[in-house]
């Protein structure tokens, strides 16, 4: 019995060891990491959609968040410089990307599973059961793009956004 | 079969502590990985902080809000591909890019100016006098009703209105409860699997429930009057935050009005009488003693002639109208 309970304990304390740190982290002087949650963002000078770019990000990447300013985040670049994203393109709960590591968030409520769910295999399979669906006129309408400049100079002619 | 003896009793205790584990396990081929499973048991005992896995799977089946970013924009192009059945795009791409243009600039000032995939504006190829907007930001709107519009500003209230219904997850909500129990139910059984292709035809049943409610709601229902009153006056607030007059939406909601009885299908359909919403925004707009914007009106007005021009040169003959 006693050997039962030894071992036992043992298999529990191998778990235990390969435990996950909590999904949220803290970095060094109460810095928060946030995650990049649409497609593709930019990070900018001010806290204005059509100020000037500083770098663009992509789903999953991970920012250092100082603080936040009127629905903006103030994030930290790689070279020290200061920038800010809209925090309706990030989340604080960890991006877990398809094949980068296995689901380690102590609950759903901290992680983002990238590509799992409704993704591009289900509307493919979904694409091949019901092929009157005009996925070709949806990508279409995705293909229209509006550059940064573009809409700048869209509202300077209109006088918007003052 | 009774079991007794030091020798029973020991293989229960065996059997009961490895098989704990795997009771945290959700059902469905694969699973977590056994980092997760540690996690869970030091939860479960109160060691770690968090909610267990029980709970995760409890939190899964929480209705209406939990889709992912990514999922609402899968649901989107799904409820986009069905919409496109139903009515041609209007491919002119100038015009195109103008919209976009126009609905990008409202969508800035929304509460969720940032989707999954971005904002997907496109002009429908009909008659009818409609706007709609799918999950994850892509808002069509018809020439129909485009031809009706007498400036910039009137299609930046139309814009706005229909931004509101994706920054407030109208479309979304929109799912039934059962239909979004079984999609959640799913997601969750999927999210834990090794891509087995049994639960992808499973998850794409229940996708293809889910994006149902939403067409049916978009083309035929509509939204609820507490929905259609929040994406109006939201517009209100937007087309001012944005430089647009904000009673360009009162005006839009005139025109509307004088053409119910001479249409029908599309925004009749889909939404309250325009005489009732008309008279909420003028409410609104005088309790918050919101002012007129006239800044570049003039300037914008051109433009949109220049873009629209035919189309709605076109319309407002058909319709004795003057621009």
């Amino acid at each position: 019995m006693k050997r039962v309970l030894f071992f036992s304990l043992a298999f529990y304390l191998i778990l235990i060891s390969a435990a996950p740190l909590p999904a949220e982290e803290q970095n060094v002087g109460g810095d928060k990491t946030v995650y990049v949650e649409v497609k593709e963002s930019r990070i900018r000078a001010e806290p204005r959609h059509w100020a000037k770019t500083l770098k663009e990000v992509h789903f999953g990447d991970a920012l250092t968040e100082t603080g936040r300013e009127k629905g903006w985040v103030v994030v930290k670049l790689e070279n020290g410089r200061q920038g800010y994203i809209h925090e309706s393109a990030v989340t604080t709960k960890k991006v877990l990307l398809k094949g980068k590591g296995a689901v380690t968030g102590s609950s759903a409520d901290d992680v983002v599973l990238a590509g799992k769910g409704f993704n591009k295999e289900i509307e493919s399979n979904l694409a091949e059961k019901d092929p009157t669906l005009h996925y070709k006129d949806v990508d279409k309408v995705e293909k229209t793009k509006i550059s940064a400049d573009e809409l700048k100079k869209f509202r300077d002619e209109g006088k918007l956004n003052k | 079969m009774l079991v007794t003896g030091k020798k029973g009793v020991r293989r229960i205790v065996l059997k009961t502590f490895f098989a704990l584990p795997l009771l945290l396990l959700p059902a469905g081929c694969g699973g977590f990985s056994f980092q997760a499973i540690g996690t869970a048991l030091l939860q479960e005992v109160g060691v770690l902080p968090g909610k267990s896995v029980f709970d995760s799977a409890k939190g899964l089946l929480n209705a209406t809000r939990d889709l992912t970013r990514e999922e609402e924009y899968y649901l989107g192009r799904a409820v986009s591909a069905h919409i496109l059945t139903i009515y041609p795009l209007y491919e002119k791409p100038e015009l195109t890019a103008y919209v976009n243009k126009v609905g990008l600039t409202v969508a800035s000032e929304s509460g969720l100016p940032e989707t999954f995939g971005g904002y997907h504006f496109a002009v429908l190829d009909s008659d009818e006098i409609n706007a709609m907007a799918a999950p994850g930001g892509f808002i069509f709107i018809s020439r129909g009703i485009l031809e009706l519009m007498p400036d910039e500003d009137s299609l930046a209230a139309v814009l706005a209105h229909e931004v509101m219904h994706v920054a407030k997850k109208h479309g979304v909500a929109a799912i039934s409860q059962d239909n979004m129990t079984r999609t959640l139910s799913a997601l969750g059984t999927f999210a834990g699997s090794l891509n087995c292709s049994e639960l992808i035809q499973q998850a794409t049943t229940v996708f293809g429930g889910a994006v149902k409610d939403i067409t049916d709601t978009l083309v035929t229902s509509g939204y609820s009057r507490t929905q259609e009153r929040e994406a109006d006056l939201g517009a209100v607030d937007i087309l001012y935050r944005a430089g647009y007059d904000p009673y360009a939406m009162e005006v839009m909601l005139q025109l509307v009005e004088g053409q119910s009885g001479k249409s029908s299908g599309g925004w009749f359909d889909t939404h309250p009488p325009a005489s009732e919403r008309l008279k909420m925004v003028r409410n609104y707009l005088e309790k918050k003693n919101i002012p007129h914007i006239s800044a570049g009106k003039d300037k914008r007005r051109e433009r949109f002639l220049r873009h629209v021009g035919s189309v709605s040169l076109a319309g407002a003959a058909r319709s004795g109208r003057s621009l």
